[in-house]
């Protein structure tokens, strides 16, 4: 649906909360960034006081803070989408003593995305593709009813969803968006028919022209803020001639540990291995979990090994994620939520290394 | 969870002892469907997991397939099987999954095929199929190396084979042995005696991954074009249906996208080491 200009309109975080007992009491379970304990996670919402309005997430390469400041931005935390639409356990099978094989099967009833960043949005299209023949995935898609997304005002320091398009505003793709300004002032807009009903039922006014221009202003910062990266179609052409150099992939690699955390908290790596249990009483489940191509064993069959080396298993991750995934699906696969660079031990940083790759590989 | 990863229970209905460590299993499954030459099954073990296993023939018995792979004892799993999976033992399988061999595509070719020990298992269904339609193809060609005589599969079907008209069989061995009064060295050695002609012949190939590069270079200088020259590849597959992720090479998934591949396809990737 086209954005007419003049369709934005203003409220505060107290019709964020009216959207959300909205939401709820038409049956949709609102899911998205959740404080629990002192960690966020992403899942079900049971109130609105647990999203985490009140806190500031402070981020950098290795480094990841979380300060309560009632008038802080949050950004995101280690949990993505992912860990709800592809949990990082899953149960597949259930066998019994006599080898009666029972799937798993799972239900629930509609959700609604709530307050999630245009980034972790994009990650799901990408999921979308990528695990189109996921039986489990499609399932848990298939539920969401309504999406609601947060737009970035103040990026944080390891953020370029500019550079990848997915981000710091919505794209296409939801049904609300809005975007928290300065002084309390919560900027909204529609992407869908049921989006503008909802806006019109929580009887919001228009934004004034100055309250849009300051939205403009503020998107236009952010937006430059997270595009300081070479351009995308570079990038890709870049690493396809850089495939070869094993010199330049050990440099660049050289202080990865292997952890595979990048793997973990990227919201479009989706790699699952498969775990047996047996009981003693012949009973057997079978479950699939999350698995990183950083992960030693990722390439490892009996007798053989497909990459061995560390270097191997980086240059992997890098080249999937700008290179093969747009010839997989079409989507390049890094959304630029920066989650690799905040969260590696060591701060290894992805847009260094695009930069460098470009640097040498370049036109 | 869906039914995708949900394998059908079938029963091992005999065992061939076929070389040291290698076994092949026929097992009774309904519910599946025909498999094409080249095509894999995933068999789950219960309890121990699952092994990715190309078919290497099957038949039909009443409503049901009778499924056989040839299993060599190397991992975890596939040692397991061969300790307690007997005539009797009831084995998970999914499938058939993946890109076979492209046989329709080359009727009224000649058909050269080239395997590597353990490897002539997905390539037996190309023969049976030749044997099968014989009038589609021309000349069929068999190279077959394996270390020693003994590691040779289904040496009870050589006579088969030779007997499929206006076909030649060749095979080696890496190193002398007694009684051996074939040929002695690398199974690619063969390719230089082929009398085919590479205009219009098509070659299948599966063996180790560096016997199959070493192969499709030569059958490349012979004049064979890489888009005729196929390789059924190995990763490290674990879903085989594309979503488990962790058997791409590059961008291709071998297991959907794959396992057989033209030489063209793979060239690119295959000469980059851990790619």
């Amino acid at each position: 649906m086209e954005q007419l200009p003049g369709t934005y309109f203003r409220g505060d975080v107290e019709n964020l909360r009216a959207l959300f007992n909205v939401i709820r009491s038409r049956g949709l379970e609102p899911i998205g960034y959740v404080i629990r304990g002192d960690a966020i996670y992403f899942g079900s919402l049971s109130s609105f006081e647990l999203l985490p309005l009140g806190l500031e997430d402070v981020q950098a390469p290795g480094s990841y803070r979380l300060y309560r400041n009632p008038s802080g931005f949050f950004r995101h935390s280690s949990s993505s989408p992912k860990y709800w639409f592809h949990p990082p356990v899953q149960r597949v099978l259930e066998v019994s003593e006599g080898f009666e094989v029972e799937a798993v099967q799972e239900g629930g009833g509609p959700v609604a995305l709530f307050g999630v960043k245009p980034c972790d949005v994009a990650s799901i299209e990408v999921l979308d593709r990528i695990l189109s023949s996921d039986d489990s995935f499609r399932s848990r898609r298939s539920r969401v009813a309504l999406v609601v997304v947060e737009e970035c005002t103040v990026p944080g320091a390891t953020c370029f969803c500019g550079t990848t398009g997915t981000g710091p505003s919505a794209r296409g793709g939801y049904d609300i968006a809005y975007a928290r300004l300065g002084g309390g002032l919560v900027l909204f807009k529609y992407g869908s028919e049921v989006g503008l009903k909802l806006i019109e039922e929580l009887g919001l006014t228009k934004a004034s022209e100055d309250e849009v221009a300051e939205y403009e202003r503020v998107m236009g910062r952010a937006r430059e803020a997270t595009s300081r990266l070479p351009k995308l179609q570079e990038v890709s052409r870049a690493l396809e001639r850089s495939l070869a150099d094993e010199a330049f992939w050990k440099e660049v690699s050289s202080r990865c540990v292997g952890c595979a955390n990048c793997n973990m908290v990227c919201p479009t790596c989706f790699c699952t291995e498969f775990v047996d249990y047996l009981e003693p009483s012949g009973r057997a489940r079978r479950v699939r979990q999350w698995f990183g191509c950083l992960s030693y064993t990722y390439g490892q069959v009996a007798g053989a090994h497909y990459r061995p080396e560390l270097y191997m298993r980086y240059r992997h991750f890098v080249l999937h994620k700008f290179l093969f995934y747009p010839k997989q699906v079409g989507l390049v696969g890094c959304v630029g939520c920066g989650r690799c660079v905040t969260w590696c031990p060591v701060g290894l940083d992805i847009r260094d290394v695009v930069s460098r790759v470009v640097a040498k590989y370049g036109s | 969870m869906g039914a995708r990863l949900v394998p059908r229970v079938g029963r091992v209905v005999r065992v061939v002892e076929e070389a040291p460590l290698v076994r092949t299993y026929h097992i009774r499954v309904g519910g599946i469907a025909e498999p094409e030459p080249g095509q894999f099954n995933v068999l789950y073990i219960k309890g121990f997991g699952e092994v990715v296993i190309s078919v290497s023939n099957y038949s039909r018995v009443d409503g049901d397939l009778v499924v056989e792979h040839t299993v060599r004892a190397v991992g975890t799993v596939t040692s397991y099987m061969h300790s307690s999976i007997d005539t009797g033992s009831l084995v998970g399988v999914r499938g058939p999954y993946g890109r076979g061999w492209p046989l329709r595509e080359f009727e009224g070719f000649d058909v050269l095929v080239v395997g590597g020990g353990i490897g002539l298992a997905p390539l037996r269904p190309i023969l049976k199929y030749v044997a099968r339609f014989r009038d589609r193809f021309g000349r069929l060609v068999l190279l077959y190396g394996a270390r020693r005589p003994v590691d040779m599969l289904y040496k009870y079907e050589y006579g088969e084979y030779r007997a499929i008209p206006n076909s030649s069989v060749l095979f080696s061995i890496d190193a002398p042995y007694v009684g051996w009064d074939g040929y002695v060295g690398f199974v690619t050695d063969l390719i230089d005696r082929v009398d085919l002609d590479p205009r219009s012949s098509v070659a299948f190939v599966c063996g180790p991954e560096v016997m199959m590069k070493v192969a499709a270079a030569k059958l490349v200088k012979r004049g064979f074009g890489e888009d005729r020259v196929f390789l059924s590849l190995e990763r490290r597959c674990r879903c085989g249906i594309g979503i488990c992720g962790t058997c791409q090479l590059g961008h291709l998934f071998v297991c959907k996208d794959g396992p057989v591949f033209s030489y063209q396809e793979v060239r690119g990737y295959l000469a980059v080491s851990g790619l």
